[in-house]
């Protein structure tokens, strides 16, 4: 009965991920030319910087190379994605002026319920756009600021100036400089110096459009001596065409400033997750990332941490999940380019029903980073022989004055373990179930409750089977 | 000089990383036989050896997985009998000089089921010119069939070595390689094993040492097939001067490799804030029920264990040497040939 009920539990959490509003959209750009760029950027009203570097964005995109390296890419038709879905609503300011059906939406993902009992702010991106964006008063009054991107590019366009492209070069790789070229919504946050935004604000990106692509850009500036907690939640119900999301997450860490980035990621499995993300951290600075990645067809995902200042810190918990069809191509890249840089990795995978985890990371200590610490534990697990589990980790170390260690193990769950707890009367499929939610306890550790929750929801849901 | 794309690695990973192969501008020499080297063991009756010194057309081109090949080169085929035991180990001793500078050799060992041996491959030289070597080493062990193969590659740092060593085991067979990589300005070396045979065993120890502006591409590719079969690759190495490195070491585990173990191990001693290390410790996993780990660490010496020896009256150079050679010591002692390991310290110590 007890079996019955989990899995009931776990239909109706599939459901609503699987949630599939009409196609309503009031204006949409399918392929990836200069007239849909030129088009993209009217519509936005925006200024003529903007639609400028669009442009040679999208220049640079067609110089770029593909990877060599990683999964098949090949299924990607840039001419038949559509790189711009506008949703038939503004931004709004309250849940009430959201249209029902986009509302309903969010519902089921809880992300209202959230709001109000631990979120400090939440912006809601539906296809192309932001749809609902709030951030409390008292942030507010501290002078911090929450908003979605294309009004932070039209409200504080210095500000965005400054910091806009510089973490992430638009020449970085191919699917940056589409990005650069297409991009649409996302988050903007500052936090003023010394200012502590202890409650988390949280991006949630829905994309509904069959055959849609995703392009939100976050900029995060925490200033000196400030803090932030920021979450970033996505999904999209499952359709027979590809969808694309290569968004893009600059992040800048000021002097003695810290801030944790956790993500939920649990895009549907006909998606390709093409995205990057980099923080740069100044001095004394700490970068926390928090990251679970269960959904998506192939993923190619690596956040990079620069750290730039003396005494910059960062820690990396991540777990990737593959189910059937999934080939999750994850890790991070690290630089440490100060003295008394330090970092601790940890990183988890399981593999299931032929899914692919390929664990994949670059750590470059340059010259100048001398007394600097590093530690990288990856583990794998396989649940079948099916699935397959790849540890793919690159470091470069160009000073003698470092203390770098890296572990990486491979393995299936324990015979011992299993038998153990089915002498204590438990079923094998609840003992293999206990011991993976044991195996990820410490990155649902690093999570706020409500997300911890939600992470062991998809754990339980990828055991029982694929979702959509 | 013709620029060459070398030693790649057995999965792409970013051109960025700047490892996955290695670019060289070489110039290859021409062919010139090589006389000076000689064969050694005690029971010749037992084992059945083939030179066969290649002019051209008589030999098949010669290919490495480092990825070089030559028309002309010199082949020893040595062939264990089935059930065959040689105690001594059998020597092949290759001394560099003027005229015999220039060595391609490709060198074939068999043991047939049951049979046991151990081969030392030593190449060295007294004088300081410029040579060329490449090694292109097969090893087939039958069924339960014990190899033990030292390669130890003394020649000078005005040379340029080419290591490549391929393997195939059966059943049983238990295949012990040591590679010394010390000579040669360039060092590059390719291990390739494919573990066929269930209960097979393959264990890789190397040492690596960069001096001045000494280049290292190692690239080592286990491929475990075989049910519970178990290999382990060991990895001991020391940067000094503005010495390079980088090490593509993977273990792949394919379908049907159950119960199989494999562990490796990279240590990277850098004795020099100009030396840059790479590394790409590679997992590879198809099969849900092995058990494989790989540790890497790099850095400086412990500079409170240099700080204990010191306080013993030594100098600070001669406690460095003494953890380098402490940590190289445990692949040394286990060639288990004296004067061999000696010679190999005393290079160390004319090195660091």
């Amino acid at each position: 009965m007890k079996a019955d009920l989990t899995k009931y539990e776990n239909n109706k959490i599939k459901n609503i991920y699987n949630i599939k509003n009409h196609e309503n959209y009031s204006y949409k750009t399918i392929g990836l030319t200069e007239d849909v760029i030129k088009d993209i950027s009217k519509k936005k009203n925006e200024s003529s910087w903007v639609l400028e570097l669009r442009l040679m964005a999208l220049k640079k995109f067609y110089e770029l190379q593909m990877p060599t390296w990683g999964p098949d890419l090949s299924e990607l038709d840039m001419s038949q994605i559509a790189t711009y879905v506008k949703p038939k609503t503004n931004m709004q300011r309250t849940w009430d002026d959201v249209p029902d059906e986009i509302k309903s939406t969010f519902d089921a993902l809880g992300i209202p319920e959230a709001e109000k009992t631990s979120l400090a702010g939440v912006g809601a991106q539906y296809d192309s756009e932001i749809v609902y964006h709030s951030i409390k008063d008292e942030l507010v009054k501290q002078g911090v600021i929450y908003t979605d991107f294309d009004e932070a590019v039209k409200k504080y366009p210095d500000l965005v100036k400054q910091y806009f492209m510089k973490c992430v070069p638009v020449t970085d790789h191919k699917f940056v400089a589409l990005h650069y070229a297409v991009w649409s919504g996302g988050s903007f946050v500052y936090v003023p110096k010394g200012v502590n935004v202890d409650i988390p604000l949280q991006s949630y990106f829905r994309l509904n459009a069959p055959g849609a692509g995703q392009f939100e850009h976050t900029l995060i500036i925490v200033d000196e001596g400030a803090s932030l907690q920021f979450i970033e939640g996505c999904s999209a119900p499952k359709y027979n065409e590809i969808n694309l999301h290569a968004g893009c997450v600059e992040l800048f860490v000021k002097e003695n400033a810290f801030l944790r980035y956790s993500t939920i990621e649990n895009w549907s499995k006909n998606m390709m997750n093409l995205n990057t993300k980099r923080v740069i951290v100044s001095e004394n600075g700490k970068i926390e990332w928090v990251t679970g990645s269960f959904g998506s067809k192939i993923s190619m995902l690596y956040p990079m941490s620069v750290l730039n200042g003396k005494n910059a810190k960062c820690e990396f918990t991540g777990i990737s999940f593959a189910g059937r069809g999934q080939n999750l191509d994850t890790g991070l890249k690290i630089v440490h380019n100060a003295q008394n840089t330090s970092s601790v990795v940890d990183s988890k995978s399981i593999s299931k029903d032929g899914g692919v985890c390929t664990f994949r990371s670059n750590v470059l200590i340059k010259p100048k980073a001398k007394h600097s610490k590093l530690t990288v534990d990856c583990e794998s697990l396989m649940l079948d022989s099916e699935s397959r589990s790849d540890t793919i980790p690159t470091n470069t170390i160009e000073t003698d004055d470092v203390q770098y260690s890296h572990e990486a193990k491979i393995g299936k769950i324990s015979d011992e373990a299993i038998f153990y707890l089915m002498s204590r009367g438990i079923s094998e499929a609840e003992a293999k179930a206990m011991i993976v939610r044991g195996f990820a306890n410490p990155i649902s550790k690093a999570l706020p409750l409500e997300y911890a929750v939600e992470m062991n929801n998809l754990i339980n849901i990828e055991l029982e089977g694929s979702i959509g | 000089m013709k620029e060459y794309i070398l030693n790649s690695s057995p999965v792409r990973t970013s051109e960025n990383y700047g490892i996955n192969d290695i670019k060289l501008n070489l110039d290859i020499p021409q062919y010139k036989y090589f006389d000076n080297f000689s064969i050694y063991t005690e029971e010749l009756n037992k084992i059945e050896v083939d030179i066969i010194e290649s002019d051209v057309g008589q030999l098949k081109k010669l290919r490495s997985n480092i990825g070089l090949e030559f028309e002309n080169y010199s082949k020893i085929v040595i062939r264990i009998p089935e059930n065959s035991t040689i105690e001594k180990p059998i020597v092949l001793d290759y001394l560099f000089d003027e005229d015999n500078n220039n060595l391609i050799d490709n060198i074939e060992i068999y043991l047939e089921k049951n049979s046991k041996a151990s081969f030392i491959l030593h190449y060295c030289n007294e004088l300081e010119n410029e040579n060329f070597h490449h090694l292109k080493q097969v090893t087939v062990l039958g069924e339960n069939a014990i190899a033990d193969i030292t390669i130890a590659n003394l020649i000078n740092n005005n040379s340029k070595s080419f290591i490549a060593v391929e393997n195939e085991l059966k059943d049983g067979a238990f295949l012990t390689h040591r590679l010394i990589e010390i000579g040669g300005e360039y060092k590059i070396s390719n291990y390739y094993s494919k573990m066929l045979g269930d209960n097979s065993t393959n264990e890789l120890k190397s040492i690596y040492l960069g001096t001045d502006n000494d280049i290292i591409d190692i690239n080592y590719n286990i491929e475990v097939l075989g049910k519970n079969a178990k290999c382990n690759i060991e990895s001991q190495g020391a940067l000094t001067g503005c010495s390079s490195k980088s090490f593509k070491g993977t273990i792949d585990f394919k379908k049907g490799a159950s119960k199989a173990e494999g562990i490796e191990n990279e240590n990277c001693m850098i004795l020099s804030n100009k030396a840059k290390s790479k590394s790409l410790p590679m997992l590879l996993c198809h099969e849900e029920d092995v058990n494989g780990e790989h540790g890497i660490s790099s850095g400086k010496l412990d500079e409170n264990m240099i700080f204990y020896i010191m306080t013993k009256g030594i100098s600070y150079d001669d406690a460095k040497r003494l953890i380098v050679k402490a940590n190289f010591n445990g692949i040394i002692k286990s060639i288990n040939n004296i004067e061999l390991e000696n010679e190999i310290y005393s290079v160390i110590e004319k090195y660091i």
